[in-house]
């Protein structure tokens, strides 16, 4: 019988711990996709997911049932990515050596746009300041509501509306480029 | 419609936002202005992209991972019945089952049935003790009633109970503003 998200809660509270097993299975795709996508390596997303999983765990008894725990877990997991992002004082590329980045790519892929459009979208979102970076997977990725977002990242939705705006259209933009540039080096391989 | 105004609606068409008679005027300008057109374009090429997202695996044993760390008795809490009342309940058997097995080896049948009352002196001398315990106990709950009767009389007299009521007052007012500034701080910091 399919157990409720709450259900499984309760029962671990009551010290039913193997209860937890599920919860993680549940939620270990989404909080380890969210962890690879912020740091960007296998390894410290694995150590990351792990070390949200035990503070929700930890936790538990501190979650208030009238909000979702997909939300709350999320939340948990967007705070420790963050933290761990300032603490490594990670520098996203900057705008301008990414566009040529991304010259470079189309370049090469030019022929096959449509099958490198998984890496392309991925190199895109990766580029991104980690704030924006962050709203773009929580919202397309993970598929949470502006309020969804608001209550994990604990910023007003305005924000939310505002930042994710201005993450698309610097996506947008990029795309944008990297067209322009397939044209040029299609245009240029027509000639030779 | 003008250019600005379908640039601002491309979000909302995406999200699925606009009511019909929106949609249809963002579909009739995009595909009269060139620019306008590409741009939307762009927006639903990378709509597409989005959407081909894939969610990333961790490693097949993520889940044993995370059940070897976690704590298997954080929340496991042994009713207080079970605590105090088995463990007194479990050394007052204990305590008789001695009497009466120490006392069963030496005596008689007839002797035998004379413990009973042996036991129910030892009974006895433990119940004195519980009982002088417990006069100890309301002693103290009576002192503290003594001491609040004391402070009642003292707030009642005149002189020393406009001080405390005063004093009291400008407290709670110096705790109200503390709670609306820092309100007020909050408000401004997340805005």
């Amino acid at each position: 019988m399919h157990q409720t998200d709450i259900e499984i809660v309760r029962e671990v509270l009551k010290g039913r711990s193997e209860a937890f097993r599920e919860l993680v299975a549940r939620y270990k795709k989404a909080v380890y996709s969210l962890c690879y996508r912020m740091a960007h390596n296998h390894e410290e997303a694995e150590d990351l997911s792990q070390e949200v999983f035990i503070k929700v765990y930890q936790n538990l008894d501190k979650y208030d049932q009238s909000y979702k725990l997909s939300t709350w877990i999320l939340k948990i997991a967007t705070n420790t990515t963050i933290d761990y992002l300032r603490k490594k004082k990670l520098d996203t590329i900057p705008l301008e050596e990414d566009i040529e980045s991304k010259q470079d790519i189309a370049s090469a892929e030019s022929i096959f746009f449509h099958q490198a459009n998984k890496k392309v979208i991925e190199e895109m979102i990766q580029g991104l300041p980690e704030e924006y970076r962050l709203l773009i997977i929580l919202y397309h990725q993970q598929g949470l509501s502006y309020k969804e977002i608001a209550e994990a990242c604990n910023i007003p939705m305005s924000k939310v509306k505002n930042r994710l705006h201005r993450a698309r259209n610097i996506l947008k933009d990029e795309l944008r480029t990297i067209k322009e540039e397939e044209g040029q080096w299609t245009a240029k391989q027509v000639q030779i | 419609m003008d250019c600005k105004t379908s640039t601002d609606l491309m979000i909302n068409y995406i999200e699925k936002n606009l009511d019909q008679r929106q949609q249809a005027d963002l579909l009739e300008h995009v595909s009269n202005c060139e620019e306008c057109g590409n741009e939307f374009q762009l927006f639903l090429e990378l709509n597409d992209m989005f959407e081909e997202l894939e969610l990333f695996e961790p490693s097949s044993n993520f889940e044993e991972k995370i059940m070897d760390s976690i704590d298997h008795s954080l929340y496991l809490e042994k009713p207080i019945k079970r605590r105090i009342v088995q463990p007194v309940f479990i050394s007052i058997t204990i305590y008789i089952s001695i009497l009466l097995g120490v006392s069963f080896g030496r005596e008689s049948t007839f002797m035998q049935w004379l413990i009973i009352p042996s036991v129910v002196q030892q009974l006895t001398w433990i119940s004195n003790i519980a009982e002088k315990l417990l006069i100890k106990l309301m002693f103290v709950v009576f002192y503290t009633k003594d001491i609040l009767q004391f402070l009642f009389e003292l707030l009642l007299d005149m002189s020393f109970g406009s001080a405390a009521i005063y004093g009291l007052g400008l407290a709670l007012l110096t705790a109200l503003f503390i709670i609306i500034n820092t309100t007020l701080i909050r408000i401004l910091k997340n805005e």
